[in-house]
């Protein structure tokens, strides 16, 4: 299986659209059991609006629960939405949930990444999932002295993506939320908000929650384990190894279709914190 | 937002800038799917609703100061407009000018029998 494979499989096993009442806003992915992160600007800054989460079958009903930058009416209206422009959502309600491996450090400079959003790329009407790669160029400062945004290139962020994860094709970790695109038409590619950001900003909800289900439930490190070896490099043809290791794990994690979350997903209840499975 | 009665009402506002909007801009644009969404705004006001209103009527109410008419219509758009921190209220533009359109009517029972008209302009 080549690695663009096993990156589209696990990013949709954590990336969702995210609706409000007035349709498709823009896409969220889980970081922890019963919180997903998004763009602030895709829910306006609104702090405590009601939102749902939606893939495939599967639903999730949650609430804006912190919104950074935290003063949404002196920044609602700006484009680009200033840093970092992201906002925690809880999930009320809904069935169990994989959530992204967040990365702790940056990734290296040229790091190929892929990141799955929610487009109305095909018609301009119908929402619909859409993934595309991208290598790190650089990073930018911003005004907030703390948020220092990682830039892509190489590949054409579309109206929708903001709040997609973006995977590192070389590790398998999400290395941060993609926000903003540098142009759109064009593939210069577009900002992310890096994962180790996100991680700091809501230290137990996010940090230790991610850390936590990882710790617990391993299959995502074992889906991308190939992803880290040297080997992997070559990937793509079966001649390079691997490939049914990494397939068949990926397959656990996915329930074996992109866009499907789990063959175990499904119990709705109140979100429970804890013992979810992938 | 609130409007100044203090009643909460939710807009949509669409970015002026290009560059939140269209596939021509030239430099970065959020890529959310929908129009920007005000905040939840409780924190929101409308700025200067009640001054333009109120601006718009007492001129066209000074303008006929010398021939009160006996009945009085104005028609006027309010645009709302998004700015940094605050929403503004302007009166609507159509193709460069502000429309504010007028109809006044008197009764002219002092002149025999009764006898109406309107009028309607447009301001700039």
């Amino acid at each position: 299986m080549r690695r663009e494979d096993t990156a589209e499989r696990l990013l949709a096993a954590c990336s969702v659209r995210l609706d409000t009442d007035a349709g498709p806003q823009g896409t969220a992915f889980f970081v922890a059991p019963g919180y997903a992160v998004t763009a602030a600007h895709v829910i306006g800054g609104a702090d405590g609006l009601q939102i749902q989460l939606v893939e495939g079958p599967h639903n999730w009903h949650g609430h804006v629960a912190d919104v950074r930058p935290p003063h949404a009416s002196e920044t609602a209206a700006m484009s680009p939405y200033p840093a970092p422009d992201i906002a925690l959502i809880k999930v009320d309600d809904g069935p169990e949930h994989a959530c992204a491996l967040l990365s702790r450090q940056l990734p290296g400079a040229g790091a190929r990444v892929m990141a799955r959003g929610y487009t109305h790329t095909f018609d301009q009407v119908a929402v619909t999932a859409e993934t595309e790669t991208f290598h790190l160029t650089g990073t930018l400062e911003t005004p907030d002295r703390d948020c220092r945004l990682l830039k892509l290139g190489l590949g054409e962020v579309t109206k929708g993506m903001s709040g997609a994860p973006v995977l590192d094709l070389g590790t398998g970790d999400v290395i941060g939320m993609l926000r903003t695109s540098r142009k759109l038409s064009s593939n210069l590619g577009g900002w992310v908000v890096p994962a180790d950001l996100i991680r700091l900003l809501w230290p137990d909800e996010v940090g230790l929650g991610n850390d936590r289900f990882h710790e617990r439930d391993s299959r995502w490190r074992e889906g991308t384990h190939q992803l880290r070896e040297p080997s992997a490099a070559k990937e793509g043809t079966a001649a390079h190894g691997g490939a049914s290791i990494e397939g068949d794990v990926v397959s656990v994690i996915t329930g074996g279709n992109v866009g499907s979350v789990n063959i175990e997903y499904g119990r709705r209840s109140g979100h429970r914190d804890g013992s979810g499975t992938l | 937002m609130m409007l100044p009665s203090g009643d909460p009402i939710w807009v949509r506002v669409q970015v002026a800038e290009s560059a939140a909007t269209g596939e021509q801009t030239a430099g970065p644009a959020d890529v959310g799917l929908g129009e920007r969404i005000a905040p939840a705004v409780d924190t929101l006001r409308l700025r200067g609703f009640a001054e333009t209103v109120r601006g718009v009527v007492a001129s066209v109410w000074e303008a006929l100061d010398e021939h009160r008419p006996d009945s009085l219509q104005v028609e006027f758009g309010i645009e709302i407009v998004a700015r940094p921190g605050a929403l503004l209220s302007v009166l609507a533009e159509v193709g460069g000018s502000a429309q504010v359109r007028v109809a006044a009517s008197w009764d002219r029972r002092d002149a025999g029998p009764s006898l109406s008209c309107s009028e309607e302009s447009d301001a700039e």
